[in-house]
């Protein structure tokens, strides 16, 4: 696919908090029975939350409230501003402009990567 | 001095006084007999022994006969018979005769004496027959002057024997117990001239005669010329002899009439010194005054007349003494009693009004009774509506705690299938949850197929619709049962707390019941209750009522006894001045006891 553009996102809501998530770095959705990772810690929520549902992502396991899966089939991605540009470990990679809304796209990969940091840290 | 003291003695004291009478009487009788009788030569001495003799002999018989009307009195006398009054009331009556008796006995004397003496000398010196004569005729003479001054001189000691026994007793009893005189005063001073004046006439007139004869006599046996010498002496010898004669005469006349005197003036005037006394006012204890004939009737009657004055007027002194103590505390009395006729006709009119006030509470009694009869009847009625509606109310909660107990049923039923639902709810939801992951991964795989996977993941996409449809009726089941939950939790709470009311609302309608039924039984009790007070109350006021009209009448009566009582009050005044005046006319009379 070509740069600047993404086909097929899984958009999630963590609390007040949204973002979405490219289709083809989610492996699956499933239901919240295992450890997994809160994506809410990354947008300074409180840790502890123990509902919602599971992205599986990389063979580990990503919590958010709400997931819901947009088929448009090009999306037109919004790159990072330079000032945001590493912030998460670079999991933001962009915007994308859905529901007369800006949803920052984020890289499943590097925010695993950012909250195993954090959870480190 | 005391009678005892006063008798020893006195009946010779009585009888001595005819001594004297008789002696005077024989002097008398010797003068006559010198004066008048010639004796035969040699008789004289004779006559007069035969005198001495005689006398003496007659004295003593007449002694003893006079000492036998004297029993009483003489044994009284001599201590031989007790003084009683029956002792003291015959001797009395013995003494108060004795006088009469001894005159009777005196004239008796003399004739037995001078017949004795004439027999006697007619045989002893054999006297002529003319001489026996005027012995007899000098005897019937001198015998009954002789007892007239014995009788008198008797008499004015028997006066005094018969006072002196009679001290001490009640004339009236005296009187009643003794025999009325026969003799009166009139027949005494018929008798006492006879005697006195007629028979020392004759004796004069014979005396007269017979010194006449002898002057005759000598003037015949006188030579002639010594006669008018010897009928000068007869002269002077008659008139000697007769004025001898006539002075011992009038002598014993005289003592005769002043001893007669003496005896009817003498009582009399004793009974007119008490009569003075009583007249003046000095009252003595009254005394027999004896007296004879007419003066012992008077002497009596007053006596008895002064007795009873005296006992008259001491009970009138007493009795006025009585009378004004009596009408002392009389008016006392009657002050106090007019004082408590006012106070209690005040207290009366008090308790009139009391009494009326008392009869109009009575009636209001009586009116609020019979309220009080009609409120105990409506709560009667009150509390028996109260009690049935106890216990339909009581029903009603019985009915309400079954229905309760449906309802918790029925709410727990409720529960039961409100769980059974929403545990089918928990699996539609988990079922539209696993369809929703399962379509969202599918429609995942198919964005990730690409263009190819398009159409399967519209198919997802519609699939995950109606799994959030789902999820979405499911949560609204949810939440109905929720809703549901809470409102059955809610019921059931409700039921509960119902249950409890029923219950605790059970408990009181019977404690409501009990104390209706208690209010009931209460009520009828009262309601008896006050019908009996009711009927009390009417019998009471009617009883006010005649209480006050009681009252009212006796109000009235009280103020006519005041009235009476102020009216006794001035009549106990005057009573009591008329016993002042009582008292005073009583004083007048000073009791002296002899």
């Amino acid at each position: 696919m070509p740069r600047g553009l993404v086909e097929g996102v899984v958009l999630c809501r963590v609390g007040e908090a949204r973002l979405a998530v490219p289709c083809g770095e989610v492996d699956a959705i499933a239901p919240l029975d295992g450890p997994a990772w809160d994506v809410g810690l990354a947008f300074g929520s409180a840790a502890g939350a123990v509902e919602g549902k599971a992205l599986q992502c990389f063979g580990q396991l990503l919590r958010v409230d709400s997931v819901d899966v947009l088929t448009t089939p090009e999306l037109t991605v919004l790159p990072v501003p330079s000032l945001l540009t590493g912030v998460a470990d670079g999991a933001l990679t962009g915007f994308v402009e859905l529901l007369g809304a800006l949803w920052p796209l984020v890289s499943a990969g590097h925010l695993l990567e950012h909250l195993r940091r954090r959870a480190e840290a | 001095m005391t009678l005892g003291q006063w008798l020893p003695n006195r009946a010779r004291w009585l009888i001595i006084p005819s001594t004297l009478g008789n002696g005077l009487g024989a002097l008398l009788a010797a003068q006559y007999v010198a004066a008048t009788f010639t004796f035969p030569q040699g008789a004289l001495g004779t006559f007069w022994i035969l005198v001495a003799v005689i006398g003496t002999a007659g004295v003593g018989v007449a002694e003893a006969l006079s000492a036998r009307h004297l029993r009483t009195f003489r044994g009284l006398c001599a201590g031989s018979l007790p003084t009683s009054d029956e002792n003291r009331l015959r001797a009395l009556d013995e003494v108060r005769q004795f006088p009469e008796h001894i005159g009777r006995l005196g004239v008796r004397s003399w004739l037995g004496a001078v017949v004795a003496l004439a027999l006697s000398f007619w045989l002893v010196a054999d006297a002529p027959a003319s001489l026996v004569v005027r012995i007899v005729v000098m005897g019937a003479l001198f015998g009954p002057m002789a007892a007239v001054v014995v009788g008198l001189l008797v008499g004015q000691r028997a006066h005094e024997a018969v006072e002196r026994l009679a001290e001490g007793m009640s004339p009236e009893d005296i009187v009643s117990s003794l025999r009325v005189p026969r003799v009166s005063v009139r027949s005494r001073l018929v008798l006492f001239t006879l005697v006195m004046v007629a028979l020392p006439s004759l004796v004069v007139i014979d005396v007269t005669r017979a010194l006449g004869a002898d002057t005759v006599e000598t003037w015949l046996s006188a030579p002639e010329e010594g006669r008018e010498a010897a009928v000068a002496a007869a002269q002077r010898l008659v008139v000697l002899k007769t004025g001898l004669l006539i002075a011992f005469a009038t002598a014993m006349a005289t003592l005769a009439a002043a001893l007669g005197g003496s005896l009817v003036t003498g009582p009399l005037q004793r009974i007119a010194d008490d009569a003075s006394s009583l007249a003046s006012g000095r009252l003595v204890r009254a005394q027999l005054i004896a007296g004879d004939g007419e003066v012992w009737l008077i002497s009596n009657v007053f006596s008895r007349l002064e007795e009873r004055l005296v006992s008259m007027v001491g009970r009138l002194a007493s009795a006025t003494r009585r009378l004004a103590k009596a009408a002392s505390s009389l008016r006392r009395a009657s002050e106090d009693s007019e004082s408590g006729a006012a106070d209690q006709a005040a207290a009366l009119n008090q308790t009139s009004a009391t009494t009326e006030e008392l009869a109009q509470s009575a009636r209001q009694i009586a009116s609020s009774a019979g309220s009080v009869q009609e409120l105990s009847r409506k709560t009667l009625e009150a509390a028996d509506s109260g009690l049935a509606s106890a216990e339909a109310f009581r029903a009603a909660i019985e009915r309400m705690r079954q229905d309760n107990r449906s309802i918790a049923a029925a709410v727990d039923r409720l529960t039961g299938r409100v769980q059974q639902i929403g545990r089918i709810v928990d699996v539609i939801n988990t079922v539209a949850d696993r369809s929703d992951l399962l379509a969202l991964s599918a429609e995942l795989e198919g964005t990730r197929a690409g263009e190819v996977g398009r159409g399967f993941s519209l198919v997802a996409s519609e699939m995950r619709r109606l799994a959030e449809n789902v999820l979405e009726s499911t949560a609204e089941v949810e939440e109905l049962i929720t809703e549901i939950r809470t409102a059955t939790r809610q019921t059931s709470d409700a039921t509960e707390r119902a249950r409890a009311l029923t219950e605790s609302s059970t408990a009181l309608a019977d404690e409501v019941a009990r104390a209706l039924t208690s209010v009931a039984q209460s009520a009828r009790q009262t309601s008896d209750a006050v019908r009996t007070i009711s009927l009390a109350t009417q019998q009471q006021q009617t009883g006010t009522d005649q209480l006050a009209e009681a009252m009212a009448d006796i109000l009235g009566i009280t103020q006519q006894s005041l009235a009476t009582t102020r009216q006794l009050t001035a009549a106990n005044e005057r009573l009591q001045r008329l016993s002042s005046v009582l008292a005073e006319v009583v004083s007048r009379f000073q009791r002296q006891d002899a």
